[in-house]
């Protein structure tokens, strides 16, 4: 199997089926590829996001991870950011690396120290004392540390200055295995375009475009935060 | 895995608990050292006396509060840890973590068992520390749990071990009715906490009238046997198979919210 990320009419609603989130997503995901999921505020992007990393149910359709439905074994194979700070704030780092190392056997506590040696962090610190960058930055690095076959990044750059952002997309192209696949989730397109490999567009649940980058830049000539701002103009 | 969440969920709370006990142990050997004090000067008719009997008072009812206090707290953390970790955005890594939701619950279950049992004895060892050996309140206390045990039929085996039983299914009743109550509070957009806290009280009614019913339906049924081994033994199995039912049931419902119905803020 060469996919990573296999769904087949995945269906998401919420408020009993008043609030359709997702209607009938379709989609393959290649090994080694950065792949951007890019659509605006309530397209479904969390949403997908969530079913894949099973914090939620799909009401139908069929969702399989390294051919796997998901479970504790696709768990074992996706290393998740999501868009909240989900460490706890009485933690500190060296204790966070411990208990990444704990539950992930994929997990790299020598890239984690590091990571955290080049941006000066302190690993005797304690999450509480730290800035809400640095506590995202730490986060990132955890989740970077994971030598995964999938990494699903929900809005990494959402909310960081653009200093900050430079970084955040570096890490995240330089700490990854290339036989793994990065799916990102963005609206601000111009900031990670340059390192996609392939874009799907999502508005109101639907799949609109699942391309390879370069071949859409070709074809339209423009960029894809170019076309982006076309296909959701308001 | 289990053995690695069981690791975090008592790392988390156990600098809480040790606090918390040696508060009460502190306010135990107070309470102590105003009842040797007292005691000493019990047949003293001068105005110490009245001071003496004023500290022991005050000492004894600060530690009795003391006692009610750490009950409270203990189920209190107790249901912060399960709301923190599971249900509030460290969720968001807890069930990411290549663990089955079962084995989630079972960690909560077992170390929030665990952490009730911890209280209750350390809640015996203060008051031993408070009566023991002092003359008078030691006789006391003995005599006067002696007359419960006999009372209660404590004497037979079989219903000191039903009333053992009970005692460990009732907390477990407890707790699994806490977890589940926050699993149904999750599902709400707004107000979580306040819903589970009206869900664990609605629960707590239902099972308050069912017992009460069913009391009135077992005096009925054994009349005339009131005190006697058969009545007390009867009582409680039927209170540990009730209990029971009330613990899986809460138990089943918690899982299959956290399998299917998982809403993280």
């Amino acid at each position: 199997m060469n996919s990573i990320l296999e769904c087949r009419n995945l269906e998401k609603s919420y408020d009993g089926g008043r609030t359709k989130a997702l209607k009938g997503i379709s989609l393959s995901l290649g090994r080694g590829r950065i792949v951007g999921l890019l659509g605006p505020n309530g397209s479904g992007k969390t949403t997908f996001i969530k079913l894949i990393n099973g914090l939620l149910s799909p009401d139908k359709g069929e969702l399989y991870i390294g051919g796997y439905p998901v479970g504790v074994e696709t768990k074992q194979m996706i290393s998740y950011l999501p868009e909240v700070t989900y460490l706890a704030r009485g933690m500190k780092v060296h204790q966070i690396i411990s208990y990444f190392g704990d539950f992930y056997k994929d997990f790299d506590a020598g890239r984690a120290y590091e990571m955290l040696n080049r941006l000066n962090i302190n690993p005797g610190d304690s999450l509480k004392t730290m800035s809400k960058g640095t506590k995202e930055k730490v986060q990132l690095i955890m989740v970077m540390s994971r030598n995964a076959a999938l990494y699903v990044l929900d809005e990494p750059i959402g909310g960081v200055d653009p200093a900050a952002r430079d970084y955040i997309l570096s890490t995240i192209v330089s700490n990854y295995n290339p036989e793994a696949t990065i799916l990102l989730s963005t609206h601000l397109i111009a900031d990670v375009e340059q390192i996609l490999d392939d874009v799907i567009f999502i508005k109101e649940g639907t799949i609109m475009l699942a391309e390879p980058a370069e071949r859409l830049r070709k074809e339209q000539g423009r960029s894809i935060d170019a076309m982006f701002r076309e296909v959701f103009r308001c | 895995m289990l053995r690695k969440l069981l690791k975090y969920d008592y790392k988390a709370n156990m600098f809480y608990f040790l606090l918390m006990y040696g508060v009460l142990m502190g306010i135990a050997v107070l309470a102590r050292v105003s009842i040797a004090m007292a005691d000493a000067r019990y047949f003293d008719f001068d105005d110490q006396h009245v001071l003496s009997i004023m500290t022991v008072a005050g000492s004894s009812v600060l530690y009795l509060l003391a006692c009610g206090a750490v009950m409270v707290l203990t189920f209190l953390l107790v249901a912060m840890r399960f709301y923190k970790n599971l249900m509030g955005p460290e969720g968001y890594l807890s069930f990411t973590l290549p663990v089955s939701e079962g084995a989630h619950l079972a960690s909560k279950m077992i170390s929030g068992v665990t952490f009730v049992f911890l209280s209750s004895l350390v809640i015996f060892a203060s008051a031993s520390v408070v009566t023991a050996g002092v003359g008078l309140w030691d006789e006391l206390a003995v005599s006067f749990l002696w007359s419960v045990f006999r009372a209660l039929r404590m004497d037979q085996l079989l219903i000191t071990l039903l009333y053992l039983l009970e005692g460990i299914v009732t907390v477990v009743e407890a707790v699994a009715v806490i977890y589940v109550s926050i699993c149904i509070g999750q599902l709400a957009v707004k107000h979580r906490v306040l819903g589970a806290i009206g869900i664990f009280l609605a629960i707590y009614l239902v099972i308050g009238i069912i017992t009460t019913l069913g009391s009135v339906i077992f005096i009925k049924l054994l009349e005339g046997q009131e005190g006697t081994v058969v009545y007390y033994g009867v009582t409680s199995a039927v209170t540990i198979l009730f209990r029971s039912l009330v613990a899986a049931g809460s138990l089943a419902g918690s899982l299959l919210l956290m399998k299917w119905k998982l809403n993280l803020e």
